[in-house]
């Protein structure tokens, strides 16, 4: 190989390229240190896996070419120096291995994209051939075209060949053998392995799962099945992919990444709708594959329909909201109700789902990329479909949508914050209530704080009236007995039992009724209430009434002014003829209650 | 049967009747209008028996707006002032919280709310600490050391010091010991302003220790916070045991506004602090201590944000198997021995029944024969409840506002009836008809010329 611009070419060869020792040894310093360099020419800081992922990728998906930038990866040395020159080092691997050869009049047109970082050069074919099959289609996908892969190189064809001569094989009960390969071939396997193989295929296409079975067994299954294209029916081939897939996808979850694309590649060639496809393996294929639209088609009808739109449209996601977390269920409530907005929206024809039949778009591509398959089987495909998955227009329309969910589902939780909507949905949002079943607390228990029912009748209200004034009597005077009844039983206690006189006073409110009534005039030999005050405290109270300050004249006195206010409101409330404070707590201290004067007036002044 | 004969003091009568006619719940002379409500307040009386015995105990009263949650409240207060406990209450609020940054707010409401029976509006912790003071000075003085010896404030001090070391083996006790100490012997020096730092660090109003350190002038002490506030909430209560009093009432109301908080980690932590409220009362570690938590239904037993959503709370709380098949029976059989007390509105009886009662007071209070039958009490009654929507959102709040309006102006009003004020704010559809067909001519045709006959 001749060198390149920017480094060395390496020849790899086909039938070697899973041995990475070999690779590596070609690659000056490769499998050496991280920080190790070069001679002069170049430094690679590259670990072994870097390089086994580079050239693994080169070989398998790339079309056989990848360089491997000079760049230096990790901490610089001290000696570097800031001109020294970085070089790129090309691997080019073999793909024909000897029957290499070009075919005539084949164009080659180079293109880049990024991958993991590293610029890595690809090369792709366009042909000018008449199709192999055509078919047309009413749904998001409108017409496929398929063309034949166009290759002057038959690589592949010893699997193509073996996967033939096997696929009758049967394999009796074989122990387990661990079988790791990137590309997993039958050339690759132990005899053991292969053993095991077939016991794992003869399970699978049982319709049964042998748990230990490597990802690289069902990777290989999957290869030999679309390498049969043509050998069995592809109805029993897809039924079997689906089975294969829908068996291991739990175990081997990466499974999906590579059969979301494979499998509608396959359909799609074939002119293939499966019919039992579940729900949930159509969503996880939908948000994986690249071909969406294939599954739309398959969903069509279904909530799984909308909720592919909702989530793989919207760039607003419910669940970076920042009320999340902070409401049970709020993502849910918002997801339930962005679809059932979807599917009105659909009915209405809003929207995008407004498109029309007519602004279609085709995308040409490779089938089965990423999978061994060999030339006779390897197609490209031209799919003509409704372009909405792809505009930005389709992605703000869906957002919108979303955020006008949730602010729906925070208007019935009452939170007042909005996510602002630009994006008109077409139809009146508001009035969409699916949610609001879901949303709505249980208020059963409120069942425990209904009135209880009984017609108004003024003798039934006369009766309550009256009963209620023995729970008067008991929360007023302080008797420990709440009822008649219980004061009965009660021992006697004179304190309890004593009555408060009636005053014929006009500051005295006598509440009387009843048959019953009797009235006191209460003790008269020793004096209660303000007249049982000492002399101090009595001066001190006469002289706050008359208007000075009562701090001050406590201060005055040489009394505590906290301690004879509480002593004076004691006596006040335990006074026949006040039975309240006669002194109020301000801001400022003790101010006395005004409405009191005569009353304190008189039985001072008589006492003093 | 008896009725009792009871007096109601002048200031309290008409302060009672202001509230109901604002519509708010009367702070004083709840009692004289208390009606039902028996079975709730047993429940609650015993509790404070219980408290008063050393036990601690936590309840919460769930009802409807209006179904008299506060109002039972109040009532419960003013019993536990007569009977020489100390209570504390205030209503939570977006600003006040349990835990968090409106903690501190929720402490200080309670202290300033500090009440006992010789301090009904609050501001009663100055009597505490005075009765304390007065406790040592008679302990002094049958010691043979009166106020006037020279010997006295050294006494004093020690005594103080020696007597506050009770507290020291609860959290906070060393510094809630050293600052009421030191505000006793503030006091027997006559030093003001250190007095009311010392209250100042008591009510927590103190926001950096350096601050309160300053003007107490103790290095060592820190501060009241959101986090300790509960804590000397339960020191408050010690000390008021310790001088004599019951103990200390709680009562925290509009719990609905932590059912409110929209942060989920927020409001859980707030039912953390009820829970350990609740824990603590129950489980013996705040002796002589009653919490009263007031509350809608939906603070209680909504499952995604309320009481009930807290696994922990919802577990102690929930009505076990035998009372929630009593709730849930017609059987008249009710159990109140669980922590909660569910509040159902007045029944319409008990509402007349209430209409009665003010009829009575404003006559008192007025010192007139009310002008209003029950009969016409009865139709005014039912004029209300047949209004639009009533029947689910109508409280006796807004009915006996309603009415000591009208008992009003029928007692401005002399010689006016029930009739002619219902025939103005209750018209007949009928008798308004009839009105306005007699204001019209007796040919049919308008007294007033209308827009049509305007025209030529």
């Amino acid at each position: 190989m001749a060198e390149e611009n920017n480094g060395k070419r390496y020849n790899l060869p086909d039938d070697d390229y899973s041995d990475f020792d070999r690779l590596s040894s070609q690659i000056p310093d490769a499998g050496q240190d991280r920080y190790a360099s070069s001679k002069d020419s170049f430094r690679t800081k590259y670990t072994d896996a870097d390089l086994h992922d580079i050239i693994m990728k080169a070989h398998l998906t790339l079309n056989g070419e990848a360089v491997i930038p000079g760049v230096t990866r990790g901490m610089p040395k001290k000696s570097d120096g800031p001109d020294e020159k970085k070089e790129n080092i090309t691997v080019s691997v073999s793909l024909g291995g000897k029957n290499e050869d070009k075919a005539p009049g084949r164009t080659i047109r180079t293109d880049y994209s990024r991958m993991g970082g590293q610029r890595l050069r690809r090369t792709s074919h366009t042909e000018n051939t008449k199709p192999v099959a055509e078919y047309t289609y009413d749904g998001i996908i409108k017409s496929v075209s398929v063309f034949p892969w166009n290759s002057a190189k038959s690589f592949y064809m010893d699997f193509y060949n073996n996967a033939r001569y096997s696929m009758k094989s049967e394999g009796p009960p074989a122990p387990h053998i661990q079988f790791f390969s990137y590309i997993p071939q039958y050339s690759q396997m132990t005899l053991e392995q292969w053993k095991f193989y077939l016991y794992f295929r003869d399970l699978s296409r049982e319709g049964k799962i042998h748990r230990e079975a490597d990802a690289s067994y069902v990777m290989l299954y999957i290869y030999e099945l679309i390498n049969l294209t043509g050998d069995m029916p592809v109805m029993q081939i897809a039924k079997e992919l689906l089975s294969v897939w829908m068996q291991y996808r739990g175990l081997h979850p990466i499974i999906d990444k590579y059969m979301s694309e494979w499998f509608a590649d396959f359909c799609l060639i074939n002119n293939i709708r499966p019919q039992s496809m579940p729900d949930a393996l159509i969503y996880a294929a939908a948000v994986k594959s690249t071909i969406k639209e294939f599954y739309l088609d398959l969903a069509r009808g279904k909530d799984v329909y909308y909720e592919i739109i909702r989530d793989c449209l919207s760039d607003h996601s419910v669940k970076r909201s920042k009320y999340s977390g902070k409401y049970e269920n709020y993502e849910e409530l918002v997801n339930k109700q962005a679809l059932a907005s979807l599917r009105r929206a659909d009915q209405l024809g809003a929207g995008i789902f407004g498109t029309s039949s007519a602004q279609t778009s085709k995308i040409t591509r490779d089938a089965y990329t990423g999978c061994l398959v060999a030339g006779p089987v390897k197609r490209k495909i031209t799919v003509s479909y409704l372009p909405f998955m792809k505009s930005t227009s389709s992605i703000s329309y869906v957002a919108g949508i979303v955020k006008k969910s949730e602010n729906i589902v925070r208007n019935q939780l009452g939170i007042r914050s909005r996510l602002t909507v630009t994006e008109d949905p077409g139809f009146d949002m508001d009035g969409e209530r699916p949610a609001s079943s879901v949303i709505r607390p249980d208020e059963s228990y409120l069942r425990y704080y209904e009135p209880e029912r009984s017609p108004l009748t003024i003798e039934k209200a006369a009766q309550v009236e009256s009963e209620s004034w023995s729970g008067t009597s008991f929360l007023v005077s302080g008797s420990d007995v709440y009822d008649e009844e219980k004061k009965e039983e009660a021992p006697d206690n004179d304190e309890n039992c004593q009555e408060p006189g009636l005053s014929d006073d006009e500051m005295m409110y006598g509440i009387t009724g009843g048959a019953d009534e009797e009235v006191h005039d209460g003790p008269q030999d020793v004096p209660s209430g303000l007249a049982s005050l000492d002399p101090v405290t009595k001066e001190i109270v006469i002289r706050t009434f008359s208007g000075e300050n009562f701090a001050d004249v406590c201060r005055s006195s040489g009394v505590f002014a906290d301690t004879v206010a509480e002593k004076i409101n004691t006596a006040s409330l335990e006074d026949d003829d006040i039975g309240d404070v006669i002194l109020e707590s301000s801001g400022t201290g003790y101010i006395p209650v005004t409405d009191y004067s005569g009353e304190v007036t008189k039985i001072l002044g008589n006492v003093v | 049967m008896e009725i009792k004969n009871e007096k109601i003091p002048k200031r309290i009568l008409g302060t009672l009747l202001s509230s109901l006619s604002a519509g708010v719940v009367p702070r004083v002379g709840a009692p004289y209008i208390a009606i039902g409500r028996t079975a709730e307040i047993e429940a609650l009386t015993d509790d404070m028996n219980r408290v008063e015995g050393g036990e601690g105990v936590t309840r919460f009263i769930i009802g409807r707006y209006g179904s008299g949650k506060s109002f039972l409240i109040q009532l419960m207060r003013g019993y536990a002032h007569d009977h020489n406990f100390i209570t504390a209450d205030c209503d939570l609020s977006p600003e006040r919280r349990l835990y968090g940054e409106g903690g501190l707010a929720t402490y200080r409401e309670l202290v300033g709310n500090l009440s006992c029976r010789t301090s009904p509006d609050g501001g009663a912790l100055p009597v505490i600490i005075g009765k304390w003071y007065r406790d040592a000075t008679e302990e002094l003085a049958e010691q043979g050391v009166v106020q006037s010896s020279p010997d006295f404030p050294e006494k004093l001090s020690s005594y103080i010091i020696s007597d506050a070391r009770k507290f020291e083996d609860n959290v906070g006790g060393f510094d809630f010991a050293v600052v009421v100490g030191e505000y006793c012997r503030a006091w027997g020096e006559g030093n003001d302003e250190k007095m009311s730092a010392c209250l100042k660090w008591l009510r927590g109003e103190y926001t950096t220790k350096t601050e309160a350190r300053n003007r107490i002038g103790i290095k060592s002490i820190g501060i009241i916070d959101d986090r300790n506030w509960y804590d000397h909430m339960k020191l408050l209560s010690a000390l008021a045991r310790h001088v004599g009093y019951a103990g200390l009432c709680m009562f925290i109301d509009e719990g609905v506004n932590l059912y409110k908080i929209s942060n989920r980690i927020s409001r859980e932590a707030n039912y953390e602090k009820i829970l350990s409220i609740y824990n603590d009362t129950l489980q013996g570690r705040a002796p002589g201590m009653m919490v009263v938590f007031g509350g809608t239904p939906q603070f209680l037993e909504d499952t995604r944000r309320g009481l009930f959503s807290y696994e922990a709370l919802r577990s102690r709380l929930v009505d076990g198997r035998i009372a929630a098949t009593l709730a849930d029976s017609d059987a008249p059989l009710i159990t109140l021995m669980g922590p909660l007390i569910r509040l159902k509105r007045l029944s319409d009886n008990e509402i007349l029944a209430l209409m009665m009662r003010v009829t009575h007071l404003h006559g008192m209070y007025h010192d007139w024969e009310p002008g209003i039958t029950d009969e016409e009490t009865v139709d005014f009654l039912e004029g209300s409840l047949a209004r639009a929507g009533a029947e689910e959102m109508i409280t006796p709040r807004e009915v006996v506002r309603d009415y000591i309006a009208l008992l009003d102006v029928l007692w401005k009003n002399p010689g006016t009836g029930y009739e002619d004020i219902k025939k103005l704010t209750f018209p007949d559809k009928k008798e308004k008809e009839k009105e306005e067909k007699n204001e019209d001519g007796k040919d049919g045709t308008s007294g007033n010329p209308g827009m049509f006959d305007l025209e030529i």
